[in-house]
């Protein structure tokens, strides 16, 4: 796949016009390439780099200038011992001078020696650390992951400080190779996860990848499902939290969002908010998001089944609301809730595709005026805009966006299914999808851990959350190598009253 | 990967066959007439031909009002529904029948052929309810047709179910009713209702023997037939007693008056029935109540002990003495809703009983009465 | 073919999920009517019958689970092939397929002509056949321990319907169980013999036994399982007996359904609706587990693989259920797999054995050697 490999016949020594000539013609209608040739005290010294990748101040203070100053006969090793620079290395070979003249180094070449020195000198155009967009906490660390390599690492040793957390370096892309980093806490993570994701990392054979999350969909278990099976964040405490239990985590370069495997399907529903707060606020908000899951995915499935076939489950008080609601509506019940949806998704999408504030407005617009106008000029009811809004308001209860997606695409089937067949239909999708589930892999471990393969000590994380002292251990389901977590700070006496 | 493709493909297929095939019948709700009540009734025309009034809700822009009235004859009810349905631009649906109304007329001739329509189809609902009308059920139902302002289907369902749920009479619905008339041991009854005032009440409850209309009871007696079966908890009840006893606690005697008008609350209220001697046929029965003492016709100016205690006894027998006009009235029509039978049979050596053998005992039952009332107070007034 | 069965570490499954496989499969489409056969035999008695019924069955299991312990891994097919022979093991194989077959046939007919009943008379049986069927053939191809975890997970969204039966309790008459004790013991056993569609399925133990991974700890999560489906027929027997009055009971196709149609709550008035499409849930590891048992045996049996087997015989139940719609013919089909099962299930590993004791014991007098080897 990878095209000009040069055989690694030697190229030094060479003379430094040659070199330049050469280099010139690696990069060809590229005017960056900055070549100049330097004679001092009868060595001819080449510099070159690509301009606008370097530090141009460091360059001239720290290199030109001592290099010209200078008294001595160059040599490499006089140049390594006196240039007050500390990242000088030989490089013989084209191909790497190539690589890395590409990620900011600069090289300097005296004439007749066997090898050229590489400083790196990068220049990296880079965003300041920021607030995550599409993962808020309202407690806990805000800051979010950034494009840079150099910064997500540095984000995620602030929280683990320990030579046990490992950084393995994987490149990835055959054509355009970049950096991905594997996190994992030594003690922690169990071999054959890593071992598994390491292997499947390296038997990639792609020209590029181009963001993390193009990288999980080659990686995972299978394509075909809708439900993502690794987790995508952008929040450094969430993938701290992961890699603490025991799970690994892959970084990629140039890429804000981090990687966290194996993830079970009830992890896309935990929130670190979740630990922040208290156990019972813990609990409620988790269960609201279960709940919520519930609401969206059956809420308008089961209004179109009950007013399309079972009449007989509405109660009469109710049947009387939608039927009155209904009675000016020219569609079906399916038909109008499938434009109803498809509704709300334009303003999502709209809304996700516009600038923030504008989105806001159309928020604004859409869902008041244009739902307050469908309702008066009969094409939908005001009883199903309602169940509509609910739905659509559930689903983005979801902590992890790739969930919540996912979420608001099965619906359209199970209305569909709800549209045709009714409650059965309803149950159809309903078993089709718990058996979908069942059989679904994260990083070869089963997705609905830990309800099966059942867990018992797992339910008060994956579910819900009891006080710390009973949350003393790691998840089972990932199978960490210590298990333990946390030990009781205070011996536990039972004390009688006043005692 | 190509598997994968062919999986996929494969997939596409089922759905599109679901698409193709499911032809389910859709019952969008607008689109038909959902029938709340309807009334049966034997055609003056002829005795084999029914009649039937059909209350509906239809869910229509230009419609006014959302219930409709259809009538319709036929042999069945069935047929006599999708007669009425002809002059309807609405298809007729059952599944939420909340009342069915039997004429008098037909209620006397048995109901039980126009029951099993009711249990045959498993989309009917347990729930509903069924009354009889005191005169037609025409002229009960025409009235909500007049009468604009109320939707009569509800109107009359909440009219029952306020007094189930209100422990005044026992449970008439459909599951009840057949529960009862399957049981040889005991005799449906079901709420009679009709118009006073051109306003529709519940008037009393219809005896039944079997699934023929052979008597009325009052509400008064309605009630004890219900704790006769059931608990009871908050229910009002007003009682006379004589007034005789009581003269030395009147603050001011009027003269010619000899009863004592009394309204109690009643908390608790529970019976216990035995079977004391299967060959006499007597029953033992224990009332326990426990009252609030609400309204006094007449003011007593000291409420102490024996005041309560003569007063529970005082109301002990009228209790009593009530039980025993309502058995002889049951008796007397030959309808047993209270159970006896069942008892007995639960007792009997086979267990086996027939409804005939059941009317030919019934009447030479004895209930061995044993009423405790028990007064918790008096309210704030002492 | 081997009489000890090879199961890879990675397929086999923990003994407790053995009381799901069991109680599940035991619960199926026969529950929804079973009080009334009962009671036709046994009357009021009928709930002593369904002890009785249990008594027996656990006398079965143990019987099997002696059998099973016998052998190494063995499963029914190779413990026949072991005392029988090739032909005949074979043979009594292949009843035991076509035992599994019918029972399948009966459980998707069955709950076809429910859903008829209760929520569409119009249903086309097609439709409904190709849902259920696609569900069984999806599962399936996720093997042994995906059909677990739908058992497992199934297991808990179906088991809160039983919550629903407390307006039913509220209304049950005491006296219909009076007077106690009239049933003579044919009455008895006739009522007992009535369960025997119901309480089918547990011979499933015969084939799941040498994928189970901890086989020191079978016996508990079996009998528990036995004991927890006796416990669901007798309530539902009782409360039916209670619920509805006698004639009622002997009228009632599905008495068990019927009981939930008193059920409302403030937003959803008729819950048999509910229970009735939520019965999927019960249906569909039933149909999973027996097809999952068919494959495989005649995998065992004849090396036919167990895909092939799986979209054929789809095709064949998916063409026979679509033509099954008459309610004689589905009566006659229930019928004669509580029959031909009665043999089957309850007769036959009683039969077995004697004879697989009578074997071990001549193989250790003839070779000295442990049956298993």
């Amino acid at each position: 796949m990878r095209k000009g490999k040069n055989k690694s016949s030697k190229l030094f020594p060479i003379s430094v016009d040659k070199l330049k000539t050469l280099m010139e013609s690696k990069f060809e209608n590229n005017p960056d390439l900055s070549f100049t040739i330097f004679e001092k005290s009868e060595a001819r010294i080449a510099v070159f780099y690509i301009s606008y990748l370097v530090e141009p101040e460091m360059v001239e203070q720290f290199m030109l200038k001592p290099l010209l100053d200078g008294k001595s006969k160059w040599t490499n090793q006089s140049i390594l011992n006196e240039i007050p620079l500390r990242s000088g290395s030989k490089i013989e070979k084209l191909e790497e001078i190539l690589d890395k003249i590409l990620i900011g180094e600069v090289y300097i070449y005296v004439e007749n020696e066997d090898a050229a020195l590489s400083y790196l000198l990068d220049k990296k155009e880079k965003r300041d650390l920021t607030q995550a967009e599409t993962e808020s906490l309202v407690l806990g660390p805000k800051v979010a992951f950034t494009e840079s390599m150099i910064t997500n690492l540095n984000i995620v040793r602030w929280s683990i400080r320990s030579t046990d957390l490992v950084l393995e370096k994987i490149m990835i892309g055959e054509r355009f190779p970049r950096e991905a980093r594997l996190v994992y806490v030594k003690s922690l993570a169990d071999e054959t996860d890593i071992n598994t994701m390491r292997q499947r990392l390296k038997e990639l054979e792609v020209d590029q990848i181009e963001d993390s999350s193009v990288l999980m969909q080659y990686i995972e278990d299978s394509s075909l499902t809708i439900f993502p099976q690794f987790y995508l964040t952008e929040l450094p405490d969430r993938f701290v939290y992961a890699i603490d239990k025991g799970r690994i985590g892959l970084l990629v370069e140039n890429s804000p969002t981090a990687t966290i495997a194996p993830s079970s399907f009830f992890s896309f529903f935990e929130s670190t908010e979740d630990l922040y707060m208290r156990w019972h606020a813990g609990t409620f908000l988790r269960s609201v998001r279960f709940i919520a899951i519930f609401l969206s995915i059956f809420l308008t499935p089961l209004y179109v089944a009950a007013t399309t076939f079972h009449y007989e489950i509405i109660p009469i008080k109710e049947l009387l609301t939608i039927g009155n609601s209904r009675a000016i509506v020219p569609f079906p019940p399916i038909i109008e809730v499938l434009i109803l949806e498809f509704f709300i998704e334009l303003l999502r999408e709209a809304g996700a595709r516009l600038p923030t504030k504008i989105g806001q407005t159309i928020g604004i617009v859409g869902g008041i005026v244009i739902g307050t106008a469908a309702v008066q000029a009969g094409i939908t009811s005001n009883f199903l805009i309602i169940l509509v809004a609910i739905s659509a308001l559930a689903s983005f209860t979801i902590p992890n966006y790739l969930m919540s997606t996912a979420i608001r695409i099965i619906r359209f089937p199970m209305i569909i299914l709800g549209g045709l067949l009714g409650l059965i239909g309803i149950m159809f999708g309903t078993c089709f999808l718990l058996i979908h589930l069942l059989k679904i892999k994260s990083l070869g471990r089963p997705y609905l851990t830990p309800i099966y393969p059942f867990r018992w000590e797992d339910l008060n994380k994956a579910l819900f959350r009891l006080p710390i002292a009973y949350q003393s251990k790691r998840f089972y389901s990932y199978q960490p190598k210590d298990i333990k977590r946390y030990k009781k700070n205070k011996a536990k006496t039972k004390k009688d009253i006043d005692e | 990967m190509v598997v994968e493709i062919y999986r996929i493909k494969f997939v596409f297929v089922l759905i599109s066959f679901v698409f193709l095939a499911a032809c389910m019948q859709t019952k969008i709700i607008e689109q038909h007439a959902i029938i709340n009540t309807y009334g049966i009734d034997i055609s003056e025309e002829s005795e084999n031909l029914i009649e039937t009034v059909i209350l509906s809700y239809i869910f229509d822009e230009q419609a006014e009002n959302v219930t409709t009235i259809n009538y319709g004859k036929g042999k069945t009810i069935k047929e006599a529904n999708q007669n009425a349905e002809k002059k309807s631009s609405f298809t007729f649906l059952p599944g939420q029948i909340r009342l069915v109304l039997y004429g008098k007329e037909t209620a006397e001739k048995g109901f039980k052929n126009y029951l099993n329509v009711l249990i045959r189809d498993a989309r009917l609902s347990d729930m509903m309810y069924l009354a009889v009308s005191e005169t037609t059920a025409k002229d009960i139902l025409l009235l909500g047709q007049e009468n604009a302002d109320i939707d009569m289907g509800q109107y009359m369902e909440k009219l029952i179910e306020k007094e189930i749920k209100g422990d005044s009479i026992p449970n008439v619905s459909l599951h009840e009713l057949t529960h009862t008339y399957e049981d040889p041991g005991k005799d449906p009854i079901m709420p009679l209702i009709s118009l006073t005032d051109n306003k529709i009440a519940i008037t009393g409850m219809a005896l039944f023997q079997n699934d023929k209309y052979v008597g009325k009871i009052s509400m008064e007696d309605a009630f004890l037939v219900n704790l006769f079966q059931n608990k009871v908890h908050d229910r009002q009840i007003h009682l006379s007693i004589s007034r005789e006893p009581f003269l030395k606690y009147l603050s001011a005697p009027q003269a010619n008056r000899d009863q004592l008008h009394l309204s109690f609350l009643i908390i608790d209220g529970e019976s216990k029935t035995r079977l004391t001697d299967i060959k006499e046929l007597s029953y033992r029965t224990d009332v326990n109540l426990k009252v609030i003492l609400n309204e006094t016709s007449e003011t007593f100016k000291d409420e102490n002990e024996q005041f309560a205690n003569l007063l529970e006894k005082e109301v002990e027998e009228e209790v009593k003495r009530q039980y025993k006009k309502l058995l002889a009235t049951l008796q007397n029509a030959n309808s047993d809703p209270l159970g006896l039978g069942s008892i007995y049979r639960a007792h009997k050596k086979n267990g086996k009983l027939t409804a005939k053998e059941w009317h030919q005992k019934f009447p030479e039952t004895t209930i061995n009465l044993n009423v405790d009332v028990k007064l918790i107070n008096t309210g704030i007034k002492q | 073919m081997d009489i000890n069965v090879k199961v890879k570490s990675n397929l086999r499954i923990q003994a407790f999920y053995l009381f799901f496989l069991i109680s599940f499969i035991q619960i199926g489409v026969g529950i929804m009517g079973v009080p009334r056969f009962i009671f036709k035999e046994s009357q009021q008695d009928a709930w002593i019958s369904v002890i009785l019924a249990s008594c027996f069955i656990v006398m079965v299991i143990s019987a099997m689970l002696f059998i099973l312990k016998q052998y190494e891994n063995a499963d029914i097919l190779g413990i026949q092939t072991d005392l029988f022979g090739k032909w005949l093991g074979k043979l009594l194989g292949t009843i035991y397929i076509i035992h599994f077959i019918l029972a399948f046939l009966s459980v998707i007919i069955t709950y076809i002509e429910v859903l008829k009943i209760f929520i569409a008379p119009n249903l086309n049986n097609f439709v409904v056949a190709l849902l259920l069927l696609s569900l069984v053939v999806y599962s399936v191809r996720g093997g042994l321990q995906a059909i677990v975890g739908v058992f497992f997970l199934f297991f808990f969204l179906s088991i809160w319907l039983l919550g629903l039966l407390v307006e039913p309790i509220r209304f049950m008459h005491f006296n219909h169980f009076q007077p106690m004790f009239q049933a003579s013991f044919t009455e008895l056993w006739k009522g007992a013999k009535a369960t025997s569609y119901t309480f089918m399925g547990f011979e499933i133990l015969f084939f799941v036994y040498p994928f189970i991974q901890n086989k020191q700890k079978v016996r508990f999560p079996t009998y528990l399982a036995i004991i927890w489906s006796s416990m669901i027929v007798l309530i539902l027997t009782v409360i039916s007996i209670g619920y509805f009055s006698r004639d009622q009971l002997l009228k009632l196709e599905w008495t068990v359904l019927d009981m939930f149609k008193i059920q409302n709550l403030t937003f959803i008035e008729r819950f048999d609706y509910i229970v009735i499409a939520e019965w999927m849930m019960v249906v569909v590891p039933n149909m999973i587990l027996l097809m999952w048992a068919i494959t495989y045996g005649i995998k065992r049996l004849y090396q036919v693989k167990q895909k092939t087997t799986l979209y054929i015989l789809a095709i064949v139940i998916l063409i026979a259920s679509t033509f099954i719609d008459d309610y004689f013919l589905i009566r006659k089909i229930i019928d004669s797999v509580a029959e031909f099962g009665f043999w089957i299930v309850y007769v036959y590993p009683l039969l077995l054995l004697p004879m697989v004791l009578i074997k071990k014991r001549w193989k250790r007098k003839s070779g000295g050697r442990d049956l298993s080897h």
